[in-house]
């Protein structure tokens, strides 16, 4: 199986129009060793994959195999090269069953092609899902299957084309902490077969934890190439970012001001009930549960995009159900939500267009926007969030995912919101970009507007909220205050280990 | 992607459309002298104005990420409904009215079940084509219902300054919609639709209202192009409009509108719509081009057009 020893670039450079995307980057893949690879969004990190793994063409520069220079024309040669990709959004087909999915592209036939010759590739799956300690029920539609479960068939998939260079981007973004430690053995077991990883991530503790080797890309060159255990995760973030960043972010706490929002026995059937709770004006509301808790739907109902069945919602003292998000919008409340990709950002449209997305009627008059008020309420969210354009008809989907995230905000941003709820914004997002989000969000907290906001990582509610309600099988089981905040014992309450 | 390179493959597009229309000019006047003249011209502009009228709404439809398949057995019916009213009352201006509310009124049938009932659109528009053809036959018996009134024809048959009116109606229904799309409230509303619905309803987009609103447009105008039709024919054929919406797509896709949605504008569509009506216009006055061939042309240019797009638009983002 593992039939090379080192993939090399040298010297790559690629560019798109208007942007150098690579500038003579020479890193080294051998054989055996995990090398992370680790920048900011718009660093080259995946342009760089996609050239090694045949989607893009370099510029400039070569690939060399063993020393061998190769021409990787498209995915078809990188594979039969060795080479693996497995994509943070899986490539597998979900009506397709496990077997169907392992060998798709590949599969074993009699009679010259006319018939698939089911027996072998059942055999040959079991045998390769057994070492990954996978035992399922392989003919079942991957769909049925968990996130780890089908990432272990993406790897799978890998070491059934023989694949001797495997490239991970952003592995464990959907994976709890035991299932990462599954599938952090399973690397090391890979890497004794002579396998050789890149591993991609935004998780700078894994890779202290997983990597042998760091390269450190930013704006498209390579800052160096180091040993893991020579370089300490502030280096990291220092090399990747150029400058010095916060790991821990502490926000200003002032006194919160008078009442904005009282909810009073909210319940919907199926997603929460008993959700009472209040808000102050520059008060941040931190809401924490595990997936389907009921805490990301309670969010969606003060928006308008769900309906609760029982109790209400007071704003400023007026009793505020609203039906829609117009509705919700009128009266002051924005919503960043969860995935910019699905939910947040219109992709054929540009950063102009998005930006004054939701105050199309604010800045119209019967019914015809006034496109010189567009423009600078655009310019003027531009600046003030530091989003990174060459010029605001930029189209969003060129941008880096932290400078897209900021055009959601933004856009939420362009009539100052009495309540702003923020759904995960810190999601899929660099180091640099996360703490000038953190600057925004303290920031408006002190303007004075009141902040609901969940995330993804523990960490940034003990840093940016006043208090924090954890959610447990749709019901809120407790409230903590920032002084008893305790990174610990809030993931037991979310666990439902915690006593009393 | 980047708007330097969406701006330059836009006017290239554009240009290329041009300089089709333009060759296409070049190549019938050659063959055929009958081709480059005043009359041939308006006649061209005439034949091709229910094709113009049908590509607003489609083309509105399209960019909400919509499909309105039944726009031909619209003007059927809604011609029937204005017909008979007319008949009854004696009245133009209620048969006219008639006629164009009663596309409306399909359109807010065809809203409802794509917007509010979340039915996919192609089944949607396919299914109330055959209702609303089935019904136009029914009523009509299979008959034509012939209308001389001058009045009811003038859309269809007058002429102000010696142009035939739906000229300039054609003209001012291109500019008002071109600046719905570019400048309206309802016009981004369509783009952010079709490029993103669920985020377009995040954002506070009334997207099953707003869905609800592209097909009645669509319908009225098809109401309207029913009043032309019957003022062309001085009748109402119960088979008017047949396959007119496969017509208005392939001209509308030939333009460079994106079948998926999100984008695209009313120039685009008026350079389709100017290349087809050219050229089947060339087939009718050509000697050696036999006028069967239409469906064949018509065919073939669909797929010319996609091959052509997606090549270019391969090229130009690797």
């Amino acid at each position: 199986m593992a039939n090379h020893t080192e993939l090399r670039v040298e010297q790559i450079s690629k560019s798109f129009p208007g942007v150098r995307a690579l500038q003579e980057v020479s890193i080294g893949f051998r054989s055996g060793r995990v090398h992370a690879l680790v920048g900011e969004n718009g660093a080259g990190k995946s342009t760089l994959v996609k050239i090694i793994a045949g989607v893009y063409r370099r510029d400039g520069g070569s690939i060399l195999i063993d020393g061998q220079e190769v021409e990787i024309h498209d995915p078809r040669m990188a594979n039969a090269t060795g080479i693996s990709v497995i994509h943070q959004e899986f490539s597998l087909f979900p009506e397709l069953n496990v077997i169907q999915n392992l060998f798709i592209g590949m599969e074993s036939t009699h009679a010259m092609g006319a018939v698939l010759d089911k027996r072998s590739m059942e055999r040959r799956a079991r045998e390769v899902l057994g070492r990954l300690g996978l035992s399922v029920a392989a003919g079942r539609p991957v769909k049925y299957f968990s996130v780890a479960e089908q990432q272990l068939m993406e790897i799978a998939k890998c070491l059934i084309r023989d694949a001797w260079l495997i490239i991970m981007d952003e592995p464990t973004s959907a994976l709890s902490d035991s299932e990462k430690n599954t599938l952090f053995n399973i690397i090391r077991a890979m890497k004794e077969q002579g396998l050789a990883i890149l591993y991609i991530s935004h998780h700078l503790e894994e890779i202290a934890e997983i990597a042998d080797e760091v390269s450190i890309l930013r704006d498209g060159r390579l800052v160096g190439t180091y040993d893991v255990g020579a370089v300490s995760l502030a280096n990291i973030t220092n090399l990747m970012v150029g400058k010095d960043i916060e790991l821990v972010f502490n926000r200003t706490r002032k006194e919160p001001g008078r009442r904005v929002l009282e909810v009073k026995d909210l319940a919907r059937e199926g997603s929460f009930r008993d959700i009472s709770f209040t808000l102050h004006r520059g008060e941040v509301l931190g809401l924490c549960g595990l997936l389907g808790f009921g805490h990301a739907e309670v969010c969606e109902a003060l928006f308008g995009l769900l309906s609760p069945e029982e109790g209400t919602i007071l704003l400023d003292g007026r009793t505020a159900g609203f039906t829609s998000p117009l509705e919700a919008m009128k009266a002051g409340i924005m919503y960043v939500p969860e995935d910019r990709k699905r939910e947040g950002l219109i992709q054929t449209m540009n950063a102009e267009e998005n930006l004054s997305l939701m105050s199309l009627h604010w800045l119209s008059k019967l019914g015809w926007i006034d496109l010189k008020n567009q423009a600078a309420v655009a310019r003027a969210l531009i600046d003030r969030l530091s989003i990174k354009v060459t010029t605001p008809k930029q189209g969003v989907d060129s941008l880096s995912g932290g400078n897209q995230q900021k055009v959601v905000i933004g856009k939420c941003l362009s009539r100052t919101p009495r309540l702003l709820i923020l759904n995960d914004p810190t999601r899929g997002i660099d180091v640099g970009a996360k703490e000038e989000i953190y600057r925004i969000i303290d920031r408006l907290a002190g303007e004075g507007v009141a902040i609901i906001m969940i995330s993804s990582e523990l960490p940034e509610y003990v840093g940016l909220c006043d208090r924090v309600l954890v959610f447990r099988h749709g019901r809120i089981i407790k409230e903590f205050a920032h002084e008893a905040f305790d990174q610990n014992r809030i993931l037991a309450y979310m666990l439902g280990t915690a006593e009393g | 992607m980047n708007r330097l390179k969406q701006t330059l493959r836009y006017r290239i597009k554009l240009f290329t459309l041009l300089g089709i229309v333009v060759v296409l000019i070049v190549v019938f006047s050659l063959a055929s002298p009958f081709f480059l003249s005043v009359t041939n011209f308006v006649n061209v502009v005439v034949h091709s104005s229910i094709l113009a009228i049908l590509a607003i709404g489609m083309t509105c439809v399209i960019i909400s990420g919509g499909l309105d398949l039944s726009v031909g057995s619209i003007i059927a019916f809604a011609g029937v409904v204005g017909v008979l009213a007319f008949r009854q009352t004696g009245s133009v201006i209620l048969g006219l009215a008639a006629c164009v509310t009663s596309g409306g009124a399909m359109g807010v049938l065809n809203g409802l079940l794509i917007g509010y009932m979340g039915i996919n659109a192609f089944i949607a528009t396919i299914a109330t084509l055959a209702v609303f053809r089935g019904a136009t036959l029914m009523i009509t018996g299979g008959h034509t219902i012939s209308v001389t009134d001058p009045a009811f024809n003038f859309l269809g048959q007058g002429q102000i300054l010696r142009i035939p009116v739906i000229i300039p109606a054609l003209a001012a229904l291109y500019v008002l919609f071109f600046f719905v799309l570019r400048r309206s409230v309802l016009g981004r509303s369509l783009y952010a639709i079709g490029g993103n619905a669920r985020a377009a309803r995040v954002s506070g987009i009334r997207v099953r209202l707003v869905t609800l609103g592209v097909y009645v447009l669509s319908g009225t105008l098809a109401g309207i192009c029913s009043v032309y039709v019957i003022g062309r024919l001085s009748s109402l054929q119960p088979w008017a409009g047949l396959g007119a919406e496969f017509e208005t797509i392939v001209a509308i896709v030939l333009g460079g509108i994106n079948i998926a949605g999100g984008e695209g504008d009313l120039l685009e569509s008026l350079a389709g719509v100017a290349i087809i009506a050219i050229i089947l216009n060339a087939i009718n006055l050509v000697p050696t081009i036999d006028p069967f061939y239409q469906s064949v042309v018509k065919g073939g240019i669909i797929l010319a057009a996609i091959a052509i797009y997606e090549r270019f638009k391969i090229a130009t983002s690797r």
